[in-house]
């Protein structure tokens, strides 16, 4: 791999971000009377506003998922890690299904809005602490240690949420089965929009900061530490910031996958190894990927609405992941 | 420059219920080469690492001089230890994609930016017509050339470099210079460590060599002495004194 230009790679992935924000905006389904209708052309101003909202939800969770796997990544030194590797995206469902168990049975109609985020957010930050209590070894955090404890802590949620779809009444249960699959809402909470919008962007300073020490990170341990790194803090800093991002990204959209395992990937495919210009880039990947997949899953509907947006992101990601790794295209990966 | 560089008494060195490495005592001086031979599993990694300060000692006190006095170097801030102690791992793990000269850089990370050291350490070790190639894409002997390039970047004249196994994968020409290379290093007033399996190399190289054996210093001093057949015979056996220095 040569070096690449890097303005000029950023440039072309905002460029290719901007189609798909347009794309986003301009493809859209309308009710007539022989009933939803793909429509492609600027919308009114009311939907509008329904479409820029849910780009903007889009874009914020694309970027985040993307932050999160790409440090996470780095953390594990394993190409394959995601959010979901540490179980954060099922700790988050889980939080949720318990809330809405808890709801029906005080008699309360339903979790909604900052009440439905929250319990997500509670899940996955304990989730987070569980797999960073389990994934020690001799008091430091071991990244095996770590994959293992999450797929561990990932299964077990995993149970548990089965074991409260089967308490919950069927009405109440269809809510959090579509939660799970994803779920890219045109009328979000702005509150936790935005407090996932400040951590994208605080994720993107943290990156751009400490480049020069995520590109040191890639040593090994040994002479990583040998030449100045602080191996503990980096791990630290690592686990909290792509911890964050995740459990924001699914209490915002629901648990979707593949965004934070293939966004770091396209991105050093694009603009190399150097974290200078990956981090930003892998924010525009994750960007481009989930708002490339909201927009092609508009005209999609095999009867029951509109595709679900996680259901489209894992049959996209799984056979590009795939692509990418008999193409031994996993960049930076020797 | 017979100050004294590293000094340990008494060390050991385990993981969980397993001992490493006991009761190891002795001293480096600066300006001087030492090595340390050993049968694999002998502990060499184990003392090589706790001195560069990557493993804590259960038991004993290591002091190594990273800046004016003796100080333990697991106690010292991997920033503050890398600006006076430089260590080369066996086992390489260099991030692919990166350029040679670039994890040749990277030896300057705690320190000021020198591209003349950075130059001065392409050129030394031969680096120069394969500097902008990845990583990845050279073979296993360039990559080491590049990681004791990235050493010879960091190395503060005066200091110490620890090297496990640096002779690892070079050919006959390249374990010619890097001989001549550490001898000039240690002519600066550096303390250097080496690992080292070929005993006639370790004899070229060092003033000074330790014999580890299960984990236990068995022999040390001037590699005269040391490294003798008849130290090597009466330490490892007879077949092994013939096969080193010819029957």
């Amino acid at each position: 791999m040569t070096r690449r230009q890097p303005a000029m790679a950023i440039s072309i992935l905002l460029l290719v971000a901007l189609a798909v924000v347009l794309a986003r905006l301009v493809i859209g389904r309308a009710w007539t009377s022989d009933g939803w209708r793909i429509e492609v052309g600027m919308p009114d101003e009311a939907v509008r506003g329904f479409r820029l909202a849910a780009i903007a939800v889009a874009a914020t969770v694309g970027a985040a998922l993307g932050l999160s796997g790409l440090y996470l990544q780095i953390l594990l030194r394993n190409p394959l890690a995601s959010p979901f590797v540490l179980g954060l995206s099922s700790g988050a469902a889980l939080g949720l299904a318990v809330a809405l168990a808890l709801a029906t049975s005080l008699g309360i109609a339903g979790v909604s809005g900052v009440g439905s985020v929250v319990p997500a957010f509670l899940g996955a930050m304990g989730a987070l602490a569980v797999v960073s209590l389990a994934g020690r070894r001799r008091g430091s955090l071991d990244p095996l240690t770590l994959v293992l404890a999450g797929v561990v802590v990932s299964s077990l949620c995993g149970a548990l949420l089965l074991l409260v779809h089967h308490l919950l009444p069927p009405g109440v249960r269809g809510d959090l089965i579509a939660w799970t699959m994803g779920r890219i809402d045109e009328q979000p909470d702005p509150w936790l929009l935005g407090l996932t919008a400040v951590g994208v962007v605080a994720g993107l300073a943290f990156g751009t900061a400490r480049s020069r020490t995520l590109d040191a990170a890639g040593l090994g341990d040994d002479e990583a530490t040998s030449i100045g790194v602080s191996w503990g803090v980096l791990r630290a800093m690592l686990l909290l910031v792509s911890g964050l991002l995740a459990a924001a990204a699914v209490a915002v959209a629901g648990p979707i996958g593949f965004v934070g395992l293939i966004a770091p990937h396209a991105a050093r495919i694009v603009v190399g190894v150097r974290h200078r210009t990956l981090v930003p880039a892998t924010a525009l990947c994750g960007v481009i990927l989930l708002v490339g997949a909201d927009a092609a899953r508009q005209p999609i509907d095999f009867g029951a609405g509109r595709l679900p947006i996680g259901v489209l992101t894992a049959i996209l990601g799984g056979p590009a992941f795939l692509w990418l790794l008999h193409r031994g295209r996993l960049e930076g990966w020797s | 420059m017979s100050e004294t560089a590293i000094r340990l008494e008494e060390v050991a060195v385990g993981h969980e219920r397993t001992i490493v490495l006991e009761g190891v005592s002795g001293e480096v001086r600066r300006g001087t080469i030492l090595a340390v031979v050993g049968a694999n599993a002998a502990g060499k990694t184990t003392l090589l690492r706790a001195i560069a300060g990557l493993a804590r000692p259960m038991r004993g006190r290591i002091g190594v001089r990273i800046e004016e006095s003796l100080a333990d170097p697991s106690s010292l801030p991997p920033s503050r230890r890398a600006t006076g102690l430089a260590f080369l791992p066996q086992r390489l793990r260099l991030p692919g994609g990166f350029e040679a000269r670039e994890i040749v850089e990277m030896g300057r990370y705690a320190l000021p930016p020198s591209a003349a050291r950075v130059e001065q350490a392409i050129v030394t070790l031969d680096l120069a017509a394969i500097a902008d190639r990845p990583i990845d894409r050279l073979s296993i002997g360039q990559q080491q050339r590049v990681a004791l390039a990235r050493v010879l970047a960091q190395h503060r004249p005066g200091g110490v470099v620890i090297l496990d196994e640096p002779f690892a994968s070079l050919d006959l020409r390249e374990t010619a210079r890097l001989l001549g290379l550490l001898r000039s290093i240690a002519a600066e007033g550096t303390a250097v460590l080496a690992s080292v399996h070929d005993l006639p190399v370790a004899a070229r190289l060092a003033d000074d060599a330790w014999i580890l054996d299960g984990g236990r210093l068995v022999a040390s001093g001037g590699t005269d002495s040391v490294l003798s057949r008849a130290s090597i015979a009466r330490i490892f056996g007879e077949s092994s004194a013939d096969l080193a220095f010819g029957r």
